[in-house]
């Protein structure tokens, strides 16, 4: 089973001083807020928009909100809920305009299960020690999870990856979404369901 | 009182059992469940197996220049006053700048009422 999150914090105090350099405008707090959340959001985004380039616009867009409104953070929410917030938000108003113009994301798929068998960072999908049929398994279980996960209707999209991408509590994708605890879990509960669905369909699962 | 669940309410519990989430009765219940009957049994493995996956992809990482561009985008869009100090009318918070002009106001009454005493007219 999964494990429990940690509880919805307040800003910690070394956030707390990050930001007020950020709102002093110090080049090297831009710095350290690059470092710590440039994957996280990345991450996070790309698994919503299943495209790369759409991903790393839309990242960048989220960085830029978050600087241009700096001074306006109060702290009474973690400065990571705030940013996510904000990526949520942005990736929610860009999948909109991207659907009216009937977007599709099957190409991006395909090469990301690619740069995946490239990438260097280690997956339990993709044992390091695996041989070359067990790497393409693997390979093509992220490939059906992605297209799962691009199938699911947008805000149950937003809570499988907050919550089972990046490992956030409810209270905290609550926070995030702005829709009660209660409808975070349903909604997630629907996300695995219908994610399972497909994976069965696609992989011949029972 | 005892909880029973059929296999449609199983299959509710589901997501809240695999976070952990379930009360005790319902818990019990469930486990109960699950242990006489195969096709719950079966459904949840695959239930596990999704959330095991998704919880399994690969974190796709932001590309090298990704902080470049984006200060780059911050500076076009400021005009490249973003980074730039600020102005220290900026840094001062209103509320200190009255209270000081509002000091400064009275210390200059002081000092010119103490230079210059006020005259006693004779009648």
């Amino acid at each position: 089973m999964g494990g429990h999150s940690a509880p919805l914090a307040m800003t910690t105090l070394r956030e707390r001083m990050l930001i007020r350099r950020l709102q002093q405008r110090d080049e090297r707090a831009f710095a350290e807020v690059m470092r710590l959340y440039q994957h996280k959001v990345f991450n996070v985004v790309f698994r919503m928009v299943g495209n790369r380039e759409e991903a790393e616009d839309i990242a960048q867009e989220v960085f830029v909100t978050v600087f241009k409104h700096v001074d306006s953070f109060r702290g009474d929410a973690k400065f990571s809920t705030w940013l996510y917030r904000i990526a949520t938000n942005h990736t929610r108003n860009r999948m909109k305009y991207l659907g009216r113009r009937a977007y599709n994301t099957t190409g991006e798929l395909d090469e990301a299960a690619e740069r995946a068998a490239q990438d260097a960072q280690p997956s339990s999908m993709r044992p390091q020690t695996a041989g070359p049929d067990a790497v393409l398994e693997g390979l093509q279980l992220e490939k059906v999870v992605q297209e799962g996960i691009a199938a699911l209707e947008p805000e149950h999209r937003e809570v499988l990856v907050l919550r089972d991408v990046e490992n956030l509590s409810y209270d905290e994708i609550a926070s995030i979404t702005a829709v009660a605890e209660g409808t975070v879990k349903s909604r997630l509960h629907r996300a695995r369901l219908a994610l399972k669905e497909h994976m069965a369909k696609h992989l011949g699962q029972d | 009182m005892e909880i029973t669940v059929d296999h449609a309410r199983a299959t509710e519990l589901f997501s809240a059992y695999w976070d952990e989430d379930l009360a005790p009765a319902d818990l019990s219940a469930l486990e109960e469940h699950l242990k006489s009957c195969v096709v719950c049994r079966r459904e949840y493995q695959t239930f596990k197996k999704t959330v095991g996956a998704v919880g399994g992809l690969d974190r796709v990482m932001a590309p090298p220049d990704f902080a470049e561009e984006v200060r780059a985008r911050i500076r076009k869009r400021s005009r490249g006053r973003f980074f730039s100090p600020r102005k220290m009318a900026e840094r001062i918070p209103y509320e200190l700048f009255s209270l000081v002009m509002l000091g400064l106001i009275l210390a200059i009454y002081i000092v010119l009422q103490l230079s210059h005493p006020a005259q006693l007219k004779l009648p």
